[in-house]
């Protein structure tokens, strides 16, 4: 490390999430998690309450998972492309794509209810069309699939993460240039599961139904989130103060255009997916808007639209708005809640057909896998520092300004 | 972006201007081409855009023919009513979108690389909407009736355009597409026309450059409305990189027919088009430097960056194709699974593979360094890409319609010499234009790559 980088490094202040802060945060999330968790598979033990909690544990498994997958896209991402500007957020993500080993331990509630949560595997297993794909839609094949998928992310996120901190010791540039060159390969392999997760998990709850650009817009919906969880750990560790010099203005103006980027993005995969099927009205297709679109339904519906899109889309729109401390924060905490909103909109209607009906199972259930997040990340943060301080491009990113 | 100070040589990039060249060379490059007296024009080039009129000789032939005869000159029947025609328009359109593309979004992501390829690609970006634009225009059969049904233009007729129809939204992309590319092309002349009026020794030169630069004197508020101007029209820009060919997917896909509909097509068509967008640029990029000497400013790391992206477009390409192999399979549709086995094992089966071929494989041979920077492989590689996206609309378009719901009405397509010399032409018409842009026009933004040189770089010394 050169002198200069160094003085640098001492002027950011402290570079760890305090041990009593991280101590606090994280016994607290992993305690309301571990009893969210332990309330909604108690409930699946439950004759009456097992449908219920299933999916209340799907959207909550689907939405940390989706957070998780999605900070080491970014993280790759960064590497593929040899991105300067974003050295400084990076840490904190790969902190979020950390967690991903920890993924496989929440899909086992899934694993051992296949049959009570995937129609295929249960009442509908003998329909005409769903038989005729039971080469792909079964259950070992289905298991096997979710190992392969969480292997590789988890792999890959701990890979990622173990990697970078060992920089933080050696410095050494080839270390960086081996995860530059895994990165291309692992995107690729990353996309193809992402997009089969997308089919095996959400769109085979309805076995008869397809659409070629699922797998698509589930990547949309992952981006959206995880780059807006990445500005909302940003400025909660400000709150705390820390990396105020190191993730500045100049940052979060570059996140800001990239969650804008991927809002309209969303909103052009979710509209291509919904006229195509609108227009051409072919039965099997349409059904499953239709679904959505029955009684309370509708209004989701349209509030998905909202937070999707309508509001982040002009909220974000501005040069101003994507350097303001106040309404890219609140961008971000929409577009979680639009995430949320489109993870419940996308599953519950197989479960209750007649419109919205929430449930406490979807709040403890969302408690329960958010809470070992949290505290999973919150433990690290006071591990390991938050900045890649021996990357070679953090001296420039910390001087980024966009032009 | 100034340079990380202590950073090791194994990540730094390469320069992307030949180390050492000054202004006054990247400038006296670039002009040469264009200042070359008209009796001193090079050889090559009176070859190359003698070929290209006697091609555009041919179009009008044909143009002329097709006019008087009617449509019945091509190939197309029943049940194959759209063929070569359309396969061409989509392939034209297709090639269009890397000149926006690195126009727009390479801009927004801050891509330096692309100064020295974004006027050449621009260019093609405008040539080839014209040629795509004969097509569904001269499918019509007669155009000057057919304004009516694709313009909204009040008249006696009781004709109307059918807002519905996906081809009537095709009218307003494509023509909002070419305004706007072309503006853009434009603005980033401006300060290149200057340059040339001022180099220009005769009175003629310096009339018409002056015209064209529209009064630049590159103060420092002009320089501030350009880059301004230059920022929105590159946002503006960036949703009609989109837009565009999600729209030409939707005349497919709006449809109920098996292999046309379905839900991937909008990003599948836009991933094609900017594949074969660089496909295309790197053809004749590849000829032009070499031709024009131009190594030194084209220099190997772009050609590299563009070989990147054509991997990257080629394996999005590849991936929808697997997409719509494996739900064509999935959604338990007889029909589409049809679709989907005769195109690959039915009579066409020779025109999937070659597609697949070129455009999914051909490509992964770009995963290796040596391979990504070999002129020879890239310009060979690049070929297969212009061929197998053709053959893909090609496979799109006729195989999904030759064999409809009743096999009694079942049908093969040929194509009549007709089909040939309409495409050979617009290839003639494309490439008269585009010689004379190579000799009239600068074919790199001077301006821009010399923003991109390290003396350029308001902290090129602090780092030393």
């Amino acid at each position: 490390m050169s002198a200069q980088t160094h003085d640098k490094l001492a002027e950011l202040g402290p570079l760890r999430l305090g041990k009593d802060t991280a101590g606090r945060v994280s016994i607290l999330s992993l305690g309301a998690g571990a009893l969210g968790l332990i309330l909604t598979v108690g409930a699946m033990l439950s004759e009456e309450l097992r449908d219920q909690a299933l999916h209340s544990y799907l959207v909550a498994f689907l939405f940390v998972a989706t957070l998780a997958v999605g900070s080491l896209f970014f993280v790759m991402l960064q590497h593929l492309v040899g991105a300067v500007w974003s050295v400084t957020v990076r840490r904190v993500a790969e902190i979020a794509a950390s967690t991903l080993p920890l993924l496989a331990l929440l899909f086992v509630p899934i694993a051992f209810q296949v049959g009570h949560l995937y129609p295929w595997a249960g009442h509908a297993a003998h329909e005409p069309l769903v038989e005729a794909k039971a080469g792909y839609l079964n259950t070992p094949f289905f298991l096997v699939r979710a190992v392969l998928y969480l292997l590789l992310w988890g792999g890959l996120g701990w890979f990622y993460y173990s990697r970078s901190v060992q920089l933080d010791a050696s410095g050494d540039p080839l270390l960086l240039l081996r995860l530059r060159r895994l990165s291309a390969p692992a995107i690729l392999l990353w996309a193809i599961a992402v997009t089969f997760a997308g089919f095996d998990w959400i769109m085979s709850l309805a076995p008869e139904w397809y659409s070629t650009i699922f797998g698509v817009y589930v990547f949309a919906g992952t981006m959206t989130s995880t780059l807006s969880m990445l500005v909302l750990m940003a400025v909660l560790l400000a709150r705390q103060g820390l990396l105020r010099e190191a993730i500045t203005t100049e940052h979060y103006h570059d996140l800001g255009k990239l969650m804008f980027g991927f809002v309209v993005f969303w909103t052009y995969i979710a509209y291509s997916q919904f006229m195509l099927i609108w227009y051409s009205n072919i039965p099997e297709e349409t059904r499953w808007f239709a679904d959505r679109w029955v009684g309370s339904w509708a209004s989701l519906s349209v509030l998905l639209i909202f937070l999707q899109f309508v509001i982040p889309f002009f909220g974000l729109l501005s040069r101003n708005a994507k350097r303001s401390p106040v309404i890219l924060p609140v961008m971000a905490g929409i577009l979680l809640v639009g995430h949320l909103v489109d993870l419940h909109w996308l599953v519950m209607p197989q479960l209750h057909r007649h419109g919205v009906s929430l449930h406490w199972l979807d709040v403890t259930a969302l408690v329960g896998t958010c809470g070992l997040f949290v505290g999973v990340v919150a433990r690290r943060m006071s591990q390991v520092p938050l900045l890649p301080v021996q990357d070679p491009f953090l001296p420039a990113s910390l001087e980024f300004e966009n032009a | 972006m100034s340079s990380a100070a202590p950073s090791p040589t194994v990540l730094q990039p390469e320069p992307l201007v030949k180390p050492g060249v000054s202004l006054h060379e990247i400038t006296e490059a670039i002009c040469a081409p264009v200042e070359t007296e008209l009796r001193k024009t090079p050889l090559g080039w009176i070859i190359g855009f003698g070929v290209s009129l006697a091609f555009l000789g041919i179009y009008l032939v044909t143009v002329v023919y097709l006019l008087w005869k009617g449509i019945g000159i091509w190939g197309n029947n029943q049940p194959v009513g759209w063929a070569w025609d359309i396969t061409n328009f989509v392939w034209w359109i297709g090639i269009g979108h890397a000149g926006t593309l690195i126009s727009a979004i390479l801009f927004l992501f801050r891509q330096k690389w692309r100064t020295s390829i974004n006027r050449f690609s621009e260019a093609m970006t405008i040539f080839a909407v014209l040629c795509a634009l004969q097509f569904p225009l001269l499918h019509t059969g007669r155009p000057w009736v057919a304004i009516y049904w694709l313009l909204p233009l009040p008249n006696s007729m009781s004709i109307w355009p059918n807002f519905r129809s996906p081809l009537v939204w095709d009218v307003f992309a494509v023509s909002t597409y070419f305004t706007v590319s072309l503006l853009f092309w434009y603005v980033g002349l401006i300060p290149d026309l200057a340059t040339l009026r001022d180099r220009a020794r005769t009175r003629a030169r310096a009339i018409v450059y002056g015209v064209l630069a529209m009064g630049w004197r590159g103060s420092n508020r002009h320089w501030q409305h350009y880059e301004k101007a230059y920022l929105i029209l590159a946002g503006l820009s960036t949703p009609l990189v989109l837009s565009v060919h999600s729209i030409v997917s939707f005349d497919f896909s709006t449809s109920v027919l098996p292999g046309w509909h379905t839900t991937i097509f909008p990003p599948y068509f836009v991933a094609g088009a900017v594949f074969s967008g660089f496909g295309l640029v790197m053809t004749l990029m590849v000829l032009a430097r070499q031709y024009f000497g131009l190594r030194h400013l084209v220099t190997m790391r772009v050609l590299e960056n563009m070989n990147k992206i054509m991997l990257v477009t080629g394996t999005m390409v590849g991936y929808a194709y697997a997409m719509e192999a494996f739900i064509a399979w999935y959604g338990g549709s007889i029909y589409e699974r049809f679709t989907f086995a005769n195109r690959m094992f039915g009579p066409y089966w020779w025109a999937y593979w070659t597609m697949v071929s070129c455009n999914v494989i051909s490509p992964q041979l770009f995963w290796f360094r040596r391979i990504r920077r070999s002129i020879p492989a890239m310009f060979i590689i690049s070929i297969f890409v212009n061929i197998g996206m053709w053959f893909e609309r090609f496979v799109i378009i006729v195989t999904s319609l030759h064999r409809d719901f009743v096999p009694g009405s079942w049908g093969y397509f040929r194509p009549t010499l007709f089909d040939v010399s309409m495409f050979l032409g617009t290839l003639g018409l494309f490439f008269t234009l585009f010689m004379l842009f190579l000799r009239f026009l600068p074919m790199i933004a001077m301006a821009e790559l010399k923003g991109v040189t390290p003396h350029a770089d308001p902290h090129a010394k602090e780092h030393g």
